[in-house]
C-alpha cells in the first residue's frame, strides 16, 4: 500500500514554520531587541523540539505555541531578574545607543501606513512605552500593536480579562501621560473637568 | 454627559465597545466639545502609531539556523553546539581583556592585551583589581556564578563565542550540554555575561571560553575545581 503525502507526520519544520514570523513579532514585542527576540525564540523552539511529537496533534498550534513563548519570557524575566547581562560602563557610541535605543532601528521602506505617520516619533514612543511597567507594556503592545483582542491575550498569558482590560487602560493611560509633554504629542492634552 | 465621563469611557469608545445610547451621548458631548474632541483625535493617532510601531527582522537566515540549532541542542549523542544569539554589549578587537570573576570576588584574570575595567560595580571593581590564572572553587551540587566580563573599543557583528565546560560541570538551564554557542552583536564598553555554572560531579577541569570574530580568535581558560 501506498502512502500517500497527506499520510505522513508532519516534520517538526514542517509544523513550526507557518508560525515563526508571528512567534517571532511576539518575542519581538516581548523583549524589544532583536537579538533578545531571537534568543527566546530559540529557547522555545528547543524546548518544542524535545516535545515534537505532540506538536501534530495539537488541534490549534498558533495559539498554543504563543503561550509557550509568553511562558518561556516569564521564565526568562525571572532568570534575568536574578542574573541580569549587565552593560558596566561603556563610552561613546555605547551610551548613545542606550539613550536612543530605538535611535539605529532598521525601517528602510516604511509602507503606507508608516509613512503616514510619519509625523510621530518613534523614538519618543519608544521611551513612552519604556516608561511602562513590563505587564503593562506587554498587553499594550499585543492588543494596540499587533491586534490581539483581550480574549486572546488572555489565552495566550492566562491572565484574566478583566485584568487584562484594567491593564490596557492604565497603559495606555500612563503612555498618553508620558507622551503629553512630548511633541508632536503636546497639543493633545488630557481632558480636563 | 461630561468630560469626565469621555476620559471615563475612553477606552472602550476607541475600541468600540461602547453601543445604543452611551455611544450616541459620548459622540454628542464628542463633537461638542473641543477639548474632548482633540483627547479623542490624540488617541486614535496614539493607536495608529501603536499600529505602525516597526518590528525589526530577524537576522539573515535566522528561522533555518534557529530549527537546524533546535534539532542539533536535542541530539544527546553529538551534544553539538547550540546557537544562540544574545544582546552582549562589549567588544572584541585587537585589545580584548575577559575578566573572570566569582560571584563573590572569588578570582580575576586579564587574558587580554589592554584591559579597561572601570570600577563602579562589585563585580567591575573585582575585575578590574588584578590579574593572574582564572580559578573557581566549587563543592558537589553547588551552583555558582562566574562572570565573563569584555572589554574593548570597537562594535563588531557576528561574534562567535563558545563555552566548553569540562566533564560534571553544567550551566544552569542547559542541562545535558558540554558546548553552548552564542552569536551576538558586540558593542563598545565593558559587559558582564554571568554564567551560572552547577557542579554535578568529576573533579572538575577546565572551562574554556572561546570568542571569534573574522579570522581573530582569543581563547581564555578558567579552571574549575570541583571539590
Amino acid at each position: 500500500m501506498s502512502v500517500t503525502p497527506t499520510d505522513e507526520v508532519p516534520s517538526f519544520e514542517q509544523l513550526l514554520q507557518p508560525h515563526l514570523e508571528k512567534l517571532y513579532r511576539l518575542a519581538y514585542r516581548f523583549t524589544g531587541q532583536v537579538a533578545d527576540a531571537e534568543d527566546l525564540l530559540q529557547d522555545v523552539l528547543v524546548k518544542l523540539y524535545q516535545r515534537r511529537d505532540e506538536l501534530s496533534s495539537i488541534e490549534d498550534l498558533g495559539p498554543w505555541l504563543s503561550r509557550v513563548l509568553y511562558n518561556q519570557f516569564v521564565d526568562r524575566q525571572r532568570y534575568y531578574a536574578r542574573q541580569r547581562l549587565r552593560l558596566v560602563g561603556g563610552s561613546g557610541q555605547g551610551e548613545a545607543a542606550r539613550a536612543d535605543p530605538i535611535g539605529n532601528l532598521a525601517c528602510p521602506a516604511p509602507g503606507p501606513a508608516a509613512a503616514a505617520e510619519q509625523e510621530f516619533d518613534i523614538t519618543q514612543l519608544s521611551h513612552g512605552l519604556e516608561a511602562l511597567s513590563l505587564e503593562h507594556r506587554t498587553v499594550l503592545l499585543m492588543h494596540d500593536a499587533e491586534g490581539y483582542k483581550l480574549e486572546e491575550i488572555h489565552r495566550i498569558t492566562g491572565v484574566p480579562v478583566g485584568t487584562l482590560k484594567s491593564r490596557l487602560h492604565r497603559a495606555r493611560g500612563r503612555l498618553r501621560e508620558v507622551l503629553a509633554g512630548m511633541e508632536p504629542f503636546r497639543a493633545d492634552r488630557r481632558v480636563r473637568g | 454627559m461630561t468630560c469626565n465621563r469621555i476620559t471615563a469611557q475612553l477606552d472602550d469608545y476607541l475600541d468600540g465597545t461602547v453601543s445604543g445610547d452611551l455611544r450616541a451621548d459620548l459622540q454628542a458631548h464628542v463633537e461638542a466639545c473641543a477639548e474632548c474632541r482633540a483627547a479623542v483625535a490624540g488617541a486614535r493617532r496614539l493607536q495608529r502609531v501603536l499600529r505602525a510601531y516597526p518590528v525589526e527582522g530577524p537576522s539573515a537566515g535566522y528561522f533555518d539556523r534557529a530549527l537546524a540549532a533546535a534539532r542539533q541542542a536535542s541530539a544527546p549523542a553529538a551534544r553539538p553546539g547550540r546557537v544562540w544569539t544574545v544582546g552582549i554589549s562589549s567588544a572584541l578587537a585587537a585589545g580584548v581583556a575577559v575578566l573572570v570573576v566569582g560571584g563573590l570576588l572569588l578570582h580575576n584574570a586579564e587574558l587580554g592585551d589592554r584591559a579597561s575595567a572601570a570600577p563602579g560595580s562589585r563585580d567591575s571593581a573585582a575585575a578590574a583589581s588584578g590579574s593572574g590564572a582564572a580559578g573557581v572553587r566549587m563543592a558537589m551540587h553547588e551552583t555558582r556564578t562566574v562572570n565573563l566580563v569584555f572589554s574593548a573599543n570597537t562594535e563588531l557583528e557576528g561574534v562567535s563565542l563558545t563555552v566548553n565546560l569540562p566533564p560534571g560541570l553544567e550551566l544552569a538551564g542547559y542541562a545535558g550540554l558540554d558546548r553552548i554557542r552564542w552569536t551576538t552583536r558586540l558593542q563598545p564598553g565593558r559587559n558582564v555575561l554571568p554564567l551560572e555554572l552547577v557542579a554535578l560531579g568529576g573533579a572538575g577541569g577546565e572551562l574554556v571560553a572561546r570568542l571569534q570574530h573574522e579570522d581573530e580568535e582569543k581563547v581564555f581558560t578558567v579552571r574549575v575545581a570541583v571539590i
